[in-house]
């Protein structure tokens, strides 16, 4: 009798079992086969004859294109989360009309990255175009900075800064909304139980909001330095003449037809990206516990 | 007071690019060809539909919509049938390793796609995949980018219900597949509505992969179709008037998820 | 130490009357309750004291000295949250150090107060502990600590003992007491709670609706309630109330009488100025036991006496303590 039981409810475990995995494995195994092609490819083509993973490293094309990307992250990550933080402290406090401000705040995530792009593109195109034109004083609203019109895309500080205007423009709702989760976890009256205590607004934003948005602030800046560090289309459509890593592996894969190279680059910078996240999960983690201390 | 301004000045600097590209759709030639002799209208001297109307009867750019479509209508499918009864297992069952897996679906976002996609086309190129039309290799791509969206959207539709609800169906003595069917399935409705608006959208947008795996071929999707007539330098309203037509249904659709897209967008990031 | 008054204190959110004409008086060092039913107010007039919420119209004086734009760190007063808000990040002696910190005190002189603190609300050992990592009467006594080490004039507490469960509530209470006498701060506290306002106060408010009905002692707001309000929302179980007409020597229809429980007492014969009525059920409140009683279409409910049984359905007389009986007028629902 307890023999059948036993066997009964190791059947129906079982039974169990075998609906759950059957309803998850098909999805894990999918992701799983390309985890697997991704990292098969990556490493055959890094590591074929010659080295590409090594050989690349001396190559003057390379070296600029992770020059001007580690630069791209560097002030593009930053610059961000500003913007992320001065839009969520915008609508943090409701007001009237906060939720149709936030909607609005939400406009440029439904425009799509190329279009995005091709606006910024309109807009500064050369030699004519709204931006040369208000430069060169024909509104009359603007006075003349510029004798003659600017080949933004010519220039490599321009066409790159294009490039992180629109990747800046286009994303800033991303970091808008996580910096808002973050605000919105910090309780009211805390920070009234701060100001009856005598802090200042000064004070409350550094012992208060500061460390008890670290968090967010943390993810902010992991999430976009990936981000800056893998971006493609805005360097690729603005800046196509000093290319960014992203757009020298497009490059070397149908320009060159390199795709030992491409692959080579591709690793590169998914360890960049790596060892850039390490980076910002430790030092955000460091600032924390200087904020909090007594 | 300050705070006014700032949101006038950002509100300003969202909605300018946006009216500056449906300024350009509608604008006659006199107001985007200057010569240089007076400065760029910001309001066309003669506003036109014209090429709005001579696109819909363009073939190449209908083509692409087509395509577009298509590719993004095979992705939610896979999406859907893949990743709604894994978020499901994932709420309602104990799995050991659960944290790990999400994680799992987490660097799935994180790691480049730039970087994916040379591996991913050069199995795509050989056989037997490369007997598969494109449009469906495009979408099986498109499937890997949006599947762990569409897991963790679903996972906060299931978990957004209560699982008493179902006990509680099946205590009054309804079957374990009744109460899936008729509990459960309408609650989840509108959010699984909401996770297959989302998915559809991040394939619309995708350039990447298709552009890598449509690279030789006919075939293209609008964004790749829109880079491919960037490459003549066509006329302003021209390329102002496709991308506005492509923007369109994601502006259409972004505000009517709204409240599932700040789960997406912030997906992980947020506990 | 000092005394708050507050005069024709308005506080109105739009078309809603928060806080309605105020008239009150805290003296120096007393113990002040704000009792009465949730949304009548009563947070709103302690942030209002505090200077959270700006005066729509009226006065807050404190020691005589109009407050009303003072903001809130200059009025030497502390306030312990309902949700004790403390920081979730900070330690236990951080957050009882917070103000202390911000005062820019020098760092012998914080770390004795916030011992004196910790001592005082039996907190050692809890230093560097983590408000999530604390049960609900230890955040609780941070809280109450982090306001204390400022050494604050007004105390200000908002439904403090909410958030606890039934029993350490209680203990609470006694430790809320032991605290006021070591301090002798003034404290005005703001509950829903009827059984805390009566046993933690000098004196208690009664408000309803943005105003206050009746302030005084717990034994003259028991004893003699103004209103009907008050003597049903003071004491429990509640006041019966009964109308004039059948009670044998009011006879009067315009009367409601109010009774409290324990004033009442049954006899099984018929006795002069007893009212009649069939026993009901008996319940058991722990140590008393209330017998309800059918009279006429009410339902009165008086105390046995720890000897007295009673069944159900026999016919008895109600014997009231005419000294305890409260006469208030039908039409108005003052006290007469
Ligand atoms: N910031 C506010 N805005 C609008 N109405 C409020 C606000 N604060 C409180 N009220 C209203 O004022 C009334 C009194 O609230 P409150 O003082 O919190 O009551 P209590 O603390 O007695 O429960 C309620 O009707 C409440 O809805
Ligand atoms: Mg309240």
């Amino acid at each position: 009798m307890p023999e059948k039981t036993k066997r009964y409810s190791i059947w129906e475990k079982l039974k169990d079992n075998l609906f759950i995995l059957g309803i998850t494995v098909p999805c894990f195994l999918y992701l799983f086969a390309f985890l697997i092609i991704v990292l098969f490819y990556l490493l055959k083509f890094s590591f074929s004859e010659g080295l590409p993973i090594i050989s690349i490293l001396s190559e003057a094309e390379f070296r600029n294109a992770l020059l001007r990307t580690f630069w791209f992250m560097l002030i593009g990550t930053p610059l961000q989360l500003a913007v992320g933080i001065i839009l969520a402290l915008l609508v943090y406090e409701s007001f009237k009309g906060v939720s149709l401000t936030r909607s609005l705040f939400l406009i440029p995530i439904a425009i799509p990255a190329l279009v995005t792009a091709v606006i910024i593109n309109l807009l500064f195109s050369y030699p004519f175009g709204h931006m040369n034109d208000l430069l060169s004083g024909k509104y009359t609203f603007f006075p003349k900075i510029l004798e003659l019109p600017l080949n933004f895309s010519g220039t490599e500080f321009f066409s790159i800064g294009l490039a992180m205007l629109g990747k800046v423009w286009r994303d800033m709702p991303i970091s808008m909304l996580i910096i808002l989760a973050g605000l919105q976890t910090i309780e009211k009256e805390g920070y009234e139980a701060a100001q009856i205590m005598g802090a200042n607004f000064y004070q409350r934003f550094k012992y208060i909001t500061l460390p008890l948005l670290t968090p967010a602030i943390s993810t902010v800046l992991i999430l976009r330095s990936i981000e800056n560090w893998k971006e493609f289309i805005f360097p690729f459509v603005l800046a196509p003449a000093y290319p960014l890593l992203g757009v020298l592996i497009d490059r070397l894969y149908h320009v060159q037809q390199n795709p030992y190279m491409a692959g080579a680059c591709a690793l590169w910078l998914v360890l960049f990206i790596g060892a850039t996240t390490f980076l910002f999960t430790f030092l955000t983690k460091t600032v924390r516990a200087y904020l909090v201390k007594v | 007071m300050v705070k006014t301004i700032l949101i006038a000045i950002v509100i300003f600097l969202i909605i300018f690019p946006v009216f500056i590209l449906f300024k350009y759709s509608i604008s006659d030639r006199d107001s985007i060809v200057t010569g240089g002799k007076y400065p760029e209208p910001f309001w066309p001297f003669n506003p036109n539909l014209k090429m709005f109307q001579s696109l819909l009867v363009r073939n190449d750019f209908l083509q692409s919509g087509m395509v577009s479509l298509e590719v993004g209508f095979l992705t939610v499918i896979f999406c859907l049938i893949l990743g709604v009864p894994t978020a499901y297992a994932l709420t309602r069952y104990r799995i050991p390793g659960t944290g790990v897996l999400l994680f799992f679906l987490l660097s799935i976002r994180l790691f480049p796609d730039i970087s994916a996609v040379i591996p991913v086309a050069e199995q795509f190129f050989k056989r037997p995949l490369s007997y598969l039309p494109p449009v469906v290799l495009v979408s099986l791509a498109h499937t890997l980018l949006a599947l762990p969206y569409a897991i963790y959207i679903a996972k906060g539709v299931f978990e957004s219900i209560p699982k008493d609800l179902e006990e509680q169906s099946q205590v009054l003595g309804a079957s374990k597949a009744y109460s899936f069917l008729r509990i459960l399935t309408p609650l989840a409705l509108p959010g699984l509505g909401a996770a297959a608006i989302y998915t559809f959208l991040l394939s619309w947008n995708e350039f990447v992969f298709a552009y890598f795996i449509l690279f030789q071929g006919t075939d293209t999707t609008l964004p790749v179709y829109l880079l491919r007539i960037l490459t003549w330098s066509p006329q302003k309203n021209f390329i102002a008037a496709i991308s506005l037509l492509m923007c369109i249904p994601v502006i259409i659709f972004t505000f009517a998820v709204q409240r599932y897209m700040r789960t997406g967008l912030t997906a992980g990031a947020v506990k | 130490m000092a005394e708050v008054r507050l005069e024709n204190l308005c506080k109105f959110f739009g078309e809603v009357k928060a806080v309605d004409n105020i008239d009150l008086t805290v003296k120096d060092g007393e113990f002040l309750t704000l009792v009465g039913p949730s949304g009548c107010g009563k947070s709103t007039t302690l942030r209002l004291i505090a200077g959270l919420e700006k005066v729509t119209k009226g006065g807050i004086f404190i020691d005589e000295r109009l407050i009303n734009d003072l903001p809130p760190h200059k009025r030497n007063i502390s306030m312990v949250f309902q949700s004790y808000a403390l920081f979730p990040h900070m330690t236990v002696e951080a957050n009882i150090g917070f103000g202390l910190k911000i005062k820019k005190l020098d760092k012998d002189n914080k770390k004795s107060k916030v011992g004196w603190a910790l001592n005082l609300l039996r907190l050692e050992g809890l230093e560097k502990r983590l408000p999530r990592e604390l049960s609900g009467g230890q955040r609780q006594r941070v809280a109450l600590g982090r306001a204390l080490v400022l050494e604050p004039d007004v105390l200000l507490l908002d439904e403090p003992l909410s958030n606890l469960d039934a029993k350490l509530r209680l203990r609470m209470r006694t430790e809320l007491k032991r605290l006021h006498k070591k301090v002798k701060t003034t404290i005005i506290y703001v509950t829903h709670d009827q059984a805390e306002a009566m046993t933690l106060s000098d004196r208690l408010a009664v408000m309803k609706d943005g105003r206050i009905l009746q302030a005084g002692t717990p034994s003259e707001v028991y004893e003699k309630p103004q209103d009907l309000f008050t003597a049903g929302f003071i004491g429990s179980p509640t006041m019966n109330f009964l109308s004039g007409e059948i009670i044998p020597f009011v006879k009067d229809e315009n009367i409601l009488v109010g009774i409290r429980p324990e004033d009442l007492k049954f006899s099984s014969a018929e006795v002069p100025d007893a009212v009649k009525g069939k026993s009901s059920i008996t319940e058991s409140l722990g140590s008393d036991n209330y017998l309800y009683v059918e009279v006429s279409d009410a339902l009165v409910s008086m105390r046995l006496k720890p000897e007295e049984k009673i069944e159900e359905g026999k016919k008895i007389w109600l014997v009231f303590d005419k000294r305890k009986l409260h006469r208030f007028d039908k039409s108005t629902g003052r006290r007469v």
